[in-house]
């Protein structure tokens, strides 16, 4: 079964003839080539397929991109500005040490993204809460916390 | 934090500083490729079938109608390995 879907994807209209059963994740990176949301463990332990949908922070392993019929979709390819200035979320993340081997990188941005937009003076908690189904296998979570929280600090800000 | 290099008497170029990793902002963007990211012509995918049962002793593996499926290049099992 195929069923035509329309999405915004990084505020693009998109229309996509899609097969039932692909996963939001597949859509992205097997379908349209999107090669920045990962595929880790392929079944919501990891968050390295984190993408926001219509505000939330999600695994796109575990969404179907059937469900993404009228949402509005943010991957880590949209972030960035297209002159290559990089959001304030990736500079701090670059500055701070808070990428090693980068798998794990654009969830986790994507996660915090999906946070900030929120609550754009998230504690420290609120971030490790937000963080929580982000997994880094080079364990350097103590630079990404602060990654995320000199973003905060700067409010959105680069500079 | 004193970064004098004791023989010299200068800065140090590299030691004590933040030196920006090369690939990170091509990470932070999602553009960095990875194996998974590589695409080759004619390339074959595989997949581990692993034992239901921890510590087990194999005794045969019956890898016919893995083999008879359309589009199955290869089953390998122990047997392919070279032995001692």
């Amino acid at each position: 079964m195929t069923t035509n879907i329309s999405f915004l994807l990084n505020g693009d209209k998109i229309s996509y003839e899609i097969k039932d059963h692909w996963t939001l994740l597949h859509l992205l990176r097997e379908e349209m080539g999107l090669i920045g949301t990962k595929e880790g463990c392929g079944n919501g332990e990891c968050g390295a397929c984190t993408v926001i949908v219509d505000k939330l922070a999600i695994n796109s392993c575990l969404y179907l991109a059937i469900d993404a019929d009228g949402a509005s979709i943010e991957t880590i390819e949209g972030l960035a500005s297209t002159n290559g200035t990089l959001h304030p979320l990736q500079q701090s993340f670059v500055d701070n040490g808070g990428i090693q081997c980068g798998f794990c990188s654009p969830g986790m941005i994507m996660s915090s993204k999906a946070l900030l937009d929120e609550n754009p003076e998230a504690s420290h908690d609120e971030i490790k809460h937000a963080l929580a189904g982000n997994i880094c296998r080079c364990t350097g979570y103590v630079q990404i916390l602060e990654s995320v929280e000199v973003a905060r600090d700067k409010g959105g800000q680069n500079e | 934090m004193n970064n004098l290099n004791p023989d010299t008497n200068r800065e140090f170029s590299v030691v004590g500083k933040r030196i920006p990793k090369l690939d990170a902002a091509q990470k932070a963007m999602g553009r960095a490729e990875y194996i998974q990211d590589i695409k080759l012509p004619g390339m074959l995918f595989g997949k581990i079938l692993y034992s239901k049962y921890a510590h087990a002793d194999i005794v045969k593996i019956d890898t016919s109608k893995a083999r008879a499926l359309s589009g199955v290049h290869a089953v390998l099992t122990g047997e392919d390995v070279p032995k001692k």
